[in-house]
């Protein structure tokens, strides 16, 4: 793949997945209303913050692209501060909306808070080696309870939502493990966990049509 | 019953209701409703009122007797809490 396809498959699945993520915020939302659970309320939030946060790291990644594409000599991209700075507020971002989706789906969380949140005082080098791992487990977790109620038949639609998690918790070990094909996989990886929640939206749309 | 599903929230009760009343044809009279959503008398005659004053149902008199009758805002919301219900589930949460 060219440095040009890459950097267009690269910002596409950002921007797929961040607006995938707004969608599914926006259902949470309509199933508060509708239900109101107070869970779907930290669904909401979780989501809403992974979409931004996509968006925001999408945004700065096509502005480094332009740039390396008008042929501007820049040092390594993953040493500027912007793309650190876009980084390490996607992984923040990221942390939160998983811990968020988390909280909603188990009935007595852990206090998380004090046991995940890393200290951000400096912006961290993009796809640093502590972070992925962490996001990875985090939506690992997601997946495996998801599966739990899958298995329990509770409902199909949530073999999706773990199959969706399984994928971005794959796409998060990629860049930990991964060999040179990692940015690759990573972002193949994740555009699938997305089309998984997306497809999770739309067979919840058509129930009782 | 499971210790989790014992509790019901204010909507679950407002869809079982409405669920009995479609059961019925779109029209079921109180004591069909009260035993079909499992609600003691009290709290039939407070959450009718409330699906009346929502306009989920309304409320017809026929030879003499009360009935109640689901109103296509009624019917809508059926449908929207069970695809909301799904979506739940499908992040593994017991409503």
């Amino acid at each position: 793949m060219g440095l040009h396809a890459f950097f267009v498959f690269d910002a596409f699945t950002e921007f797929f997945s961040a607006l995938t993520a707004i969608f599914v915020a926006y259902y949470s939302l309509r199933a508060y209303k509708i239900l109101e659970d107070s869970r779907m309320v930290a669904l909401n939030l979780g989501f809403s913050v992974l979409g931004v946060g996509m968006l925001v790291h999408g945004a700065i990644k096509v502005r480094i692209a332009l740039a390396v594409l008008s042929g501007v000599p820049v040092p390594p991209a993953r040493r500027l501060p912007l793309v650190r700075l876009g980084y390490t507020l996607a992984f923040a971002t990221e942390l939160a909306a998983y811990a968020l989706i988390l909280l909603a789906t188990i009935k007595r969380p852990p206090s998380m808070e004090t046991t995940l949140l890393p200290p951000l005082a400096a912006p961290l080098l993009e796809y640093d080696f502590r972070s992925e791992a962490l996001l990875a487990v985090l939506a690992l977790l997601i997946a495996v309870k998801a599966g739990i109620g899958y298995s329990q038949g509770e409902s199909r639609l949530a073999g999706l939502v773990s199959l969706g998690f399984a994928l971005l918790s794959a796409s998060h070990f990629l860049l930990v493990f991964g060999g040179p094909l990692k940015l690759i996989s990573a972002d193949v990886a994740r555009l699938l966990g997305f089309a998984c929640l997306l497809w999770m939206v739309i067979r919840v749309s058509r129930v009782g049509a | 019953m499971t210790a989790r599903q014992r509790y019901r929230s204010k909507m679950r009760i407002c869809y079982d209701m409405l669920r009995v009343i479609q059961e019925e044809g779109g029209e079921a009279g109180p004591t069909r409703i009260l035993y079909g959503a499992n609600l003691s008398y009290e709290r039939l005659k407070r959450y009718l009122a409330e699906l009346i004053e929502k306009g989920l149902i309304e409320e017809v008199e026929r030879d003499g007797k009360r009935i109640y009758r689901l109103t296509d805002s009624g019917r809508m919301f059926i449908v929207h809490f069970r695809k909301m219900t799904e979506f739940a589930k499908a992040f593994g949460m017991i409503l």
